[in-house]
């Protein structure tokens, strides 16, 4: 009896410790992830409509084009003229924004009203989460977005072994999360006033407020061999390769018997609890999103900016608006910010 | 699976809790050899068969070499037993090695030879039990230990998890006689000590060891991009790098198998503060320099045929211990760099100045010299070919200028408090003051440095170094 309440004793310590280094644990600096939460909670009451998801809306969506080409269309909220905030951030999973989400709308932001997610799938196992255990794997696992993992997992195709070994790496994720394992040298070198950025690929504060979240990616990494340019050159049939591809992906049957439709259900209720309105935004990418536009056609999702439809508009994929594969150039961003801006014009007037 | 590791946690707790709540001896050895099993087989299952072909030979051994008298027949079945396991050691380990070498010589030569070589996995741990596994039967052979009875016993003494992988190598002397009791949590265990000394192995391990790797690692990559400042950083990191990672592995085993109730042998004595190179050997993975001693010094005559023959037996031993450590010629240049040293500190303590009495100068200036010397065989053992580790020798030794990338001159202070904190554990300051702790606030603290010590790890997977051997 004594020996099992030592052993209690010595539990709630570990726990106990493990919860105050948690609470001074800063976030992951990459890609500008920290300074943008920072930057946001501090201005949470200053911004209407508010973008988040991967690298393609953080390369995709300039805030400055999106807020003039409201104001243009003559649409203003109690506040004056609209100021859109963009959460984008590279290789940021669907988990991950979600949990972004959760964080950001915490203290009900006053203005916001609007929020806008990309619509990439809720991918449970992507090649790179399994044994990297890099801070912003563990960052995200919650107990909340845990379970959200562990219930996607359930739902794939995968084998009865795969299954369990994603959902053990998620679990130890969370087990990391939880007892913040990793994180002391980034609470040291915080307390040295040191960049913790494995990849130095953080932007600073003064970037994010100069551009409300936005970065072109010319600005990030100087054009290179694997430009959309570049390849094009060594093979001019790419780019038509590229958008019969996305149309014949949103063609296909979509597959929602293995897609987890609940946790767009529950991202959309919690953002709607807050008293915003739930947009979905498909970029413009290399990929066909038929389970999106599922969701969008059986009222599950009820607003659906659909960009990636070459069918309609092949623009997005011309030499002068793409940067790679997956991102927009500045000049493609402009085009598809403004056009963005359009369609929530009419969210927004219709009450959004 | 590592100690670090949040299933071996898991696997541990399960064993723990169902060892203790068995009554019988023999269901409680049965139960370990079952984890022990899973243990082993969580890195390849295919690795079992090997592990138990081992056991079974050396129990068989052991069992005819214990009512055999004729010396010949005895002979025969020991010479059995090594070469079945040498064998196994060499085919596993070494045959790659050999073909590769033996082609490249006779390419040399002018002979071009077509080898196919096999791309044999090597088991993990292997080194390890194939020691302790020999060093049963030749102590049965000697007749300095009885041969065991019980085969689950052997397998258990071969296969027990905390040392399977990594040692200590045990030797059965020591451990057989633990397992003819049930082991008694009130009497053989000290849940303190044992807790202690595992949250120790762990900080070492993941946070000291790992956290090193984590910033040397570049250096040891690509040596021409650091500064000569930084590659003198890193070979004295390293050296402690290896120490935390094999002795840190040396500890979480020894306090695993403290929890069970069985002792294991002590493998490291402060190394870092050893004084003369021969003080280094008996401070340094002990289990594995006595094996060596007792099992091929020794016979080879040891220090008894006169000087010249020690330094060859010395020289003989070391170049096996280097081949020992890998199947790599860097291996085994290490382990001839490590024989030479010995055998002039050797040299030197039999001359006029060498002989004198130790004073605190005399032990200052040799912890100098011994650690310097000690700090260059390390950039042998860890480089990754023989190109960068020229290429770094030549940046340490002022011969290149070295490159723009630099470590950081904090990492001197970071040394110097390493080390003092070597010395101060040395000394076991605090020690009597945490004794002194009641119960519940040395519980309260524990689960406080293991929360401070789990946020220190580096992240991503760090297999230790010793396992490859």
């Amino acid at each position: 009896m004594r020996g099992a309440a030592l052993v209690l004793l010595g539990f709630a310590a570990f726990e106990g410790t493990a919860a105050v280094l948690r609470a001074v644990t800063p976030w992951p600096e990459e890609y500008g992830l920290r300074p943008k939460h920072d930057w946001f909670v501090a201005h949470q009451d200053e911004y209407d409509v508010l973008f988040v998801g991967t690298s393609r809306t953080f390369r995709g969506i300039d805030p400055r084009i999106v807020d003039a080409e409201l104001a243009r269309l003559g649409v203003t909220g109690e506040q004056g003229p609209i100021r859109t905030f963009n959460f984008g951030i590279g290789g940021m999973l669907r988990f991950e924004g979600d949990y972004v989400l959760d964080e950001l709308l915490a203290d009900n932001p006053a203005r916001l009203r609007v929020v806008v997610v990309e619509g990439e799938p809720w991918d449970p196992a992507p090649a790179f989460l399994k044994n990297t255990w890099s801070t912003r794997s563990v960052f995200w696992h919650d107990f909340e977005r845990t379970r959200m993992a562990l219930r996607s997992v359930a739902l794939r195709r995968d084998s009865r072994r795969e299954q369990w070994d994603e959902s053990w790496t998620h679990l130890q994720l969370a087990g990391m999360k939880l007892h913040d394992m990793g994180q002391g040298s980034r609470i040291a070198l915080e307390l040295l006033g040191e960049n913790s950025d494995p990849f130095q690929r953080s932007l600073t504060l003064e970037q994010v407020a100069e551009a409300d979240g936005y970065q072109a990616y010319e600005d990030f990494i100087p054009p290179g061999p694997t430009t959309w340019q570049a390849m094009q050159a060594d093979d001019p049939s790419r780019a038509q390769a590229i958008r019969d591809r996305v149309v014949a992906g949103n063609a296909r049957a979509p597959d929602l018997e293995h897609y987890d439709v609940e946790a767009t259900r529950e991202q959309k209720a919690r953002v709607e609890r807050s008293g915003m309105t739930y947009v979905v935004l498909l970029n413009p990418g290399d990929q066909g999103a038929p389970e999106e536009r599922a969701l969008y056609e059986r009222g599950i999702i009820d607003h659906l900016l659909d960009f990636n439809r070459p069918d309609l508009d092949p623009s997005y994929w011309d030499d002068d608006a793409r940067i790679d594969d997956l991102h927009l150039s500045r000049t493609g961003a402009e085009r598809l910010s403004k056009a963005v801006a359009a369609e929530l014009a009419q969210i927004l007037r219709s009450g959004g | 699976m590592l100690f670090t590791e949040g299933r071996f946690f898991l696997l541990f707790a399960v064993a723990f809790g169902l060892y203790w709540s068995l009554r019988s001896n023999r269901l409680r050895k049965l139960w370990l050899l079952a984890c022990s099993c899973a243990f082993y087989g969580a890195w390849d299952w295919r690795f079992l068969g090997l592990m138990f072909a081992s056991i079974v030979i050396d129990y068989v051994a052991g069992r005819v070499l214990g009512f055999v008298q004729g010396q010949r027949t005895r002979r025969a079945w020991l010479t059995v037993s090594i070469v079945a396991n040498l064998g196994i050691l060499g085919f596993f380990k070494y045959y790659g090695f050999f073909v590769d070498s033996a082609v490249a010589v006779l390419h040399a030569a002018g002979f071009d030879v077509g080898v196919r070589t096999l791309e044999v996995v090597l088991p993990v741990g292997i080194s390890f039990y194939t020691f302790q596994s020999m060093s049963y039967t030749i102590d049965v052979y000697r007749r300095e230990l009885a041969a065991v009875r019980n085969f689950a016993d052997f397998a258990m003494y071969v296969a027990f998890f905390p040392q399977l992988v990594a040692g200590p190598i045990v030797r059965a002397v020591d451990f057989l006689p633990q397992l003819d009791r049930a082991r008694s949590f009130r009497d053989d265990v000290n849940v303190r000590a044992a807790l202690g000394l595992f949250l120790m192995g762990f900080i070492k391990k993941a946070c000291v060891a790992d956290g090193i790797a984590a910033a040397i690692d570049p250096v040891y990559v690509s040596p021409p991009a650091w500064d000569a400042a930084s590659h003198w950083i890193a070979t004295a990191l390293y050296t402690i790098q290896v120490y935390c990672d094999f002795s840190g592995y040396s500890d979480m085993a020894i306090a695993t198998a403290s929890l069970l109730g069985y002792q294991l042998t002590k493998n490291f004595d402060w190394p870092l503060l050893a004084t003369d190179t021969t003080d280094w050997w008996r401070r340094w993975h002990i289990s594995l320099s006595t094996w060596f001693r007792d099992y091929l010094y020794y016979p080879l005559g040891g220090n008894r045929l006169g000087p010249v023959r020690t330094y060859v037996n010395l020289w003989i031993v070391f170049f096996l211990c280097g081949l020992w450590h890998g199947a790599q010629w860097k291996y085994v240049i290490w382990g001839v760099m490590c024989g030479t040293y010995l055998i002039v500190h050797r040299f030197w303590s039999r001359s006029d100045l060498g002989s004198r009495p130790s004073g605190p100068a005399r032990n200052l200036i040799g912890w100098v010299v011994t650690t310097f010397g000690v700090m260059m065989w390390w950039p042998v053992f860890r480089s990754l070919d023989f190109t960068r580790t020229g290429q770094q020798l030549e940046i340490l030794y002022g011969a290149e200028p070295g490159g723009p990338r630099s470590l950081g001159s904090w990492w001197y202070a970071g040394i110097v408090a390493m080390l003092l904190v070597h010395l101060g554990t040395r000394h076991q300051i605090g020690k009597a003051w945490v004794e002194r702790l009641p119960h519940w606030a040395w519980a309260v603290g524990f689960g406080a440095c293991a929360a401070v010590a789990a946020a220190f790890t580096a992240s991503g997977y760090q297999p230790f170094v010793y396992f490859q051997f």
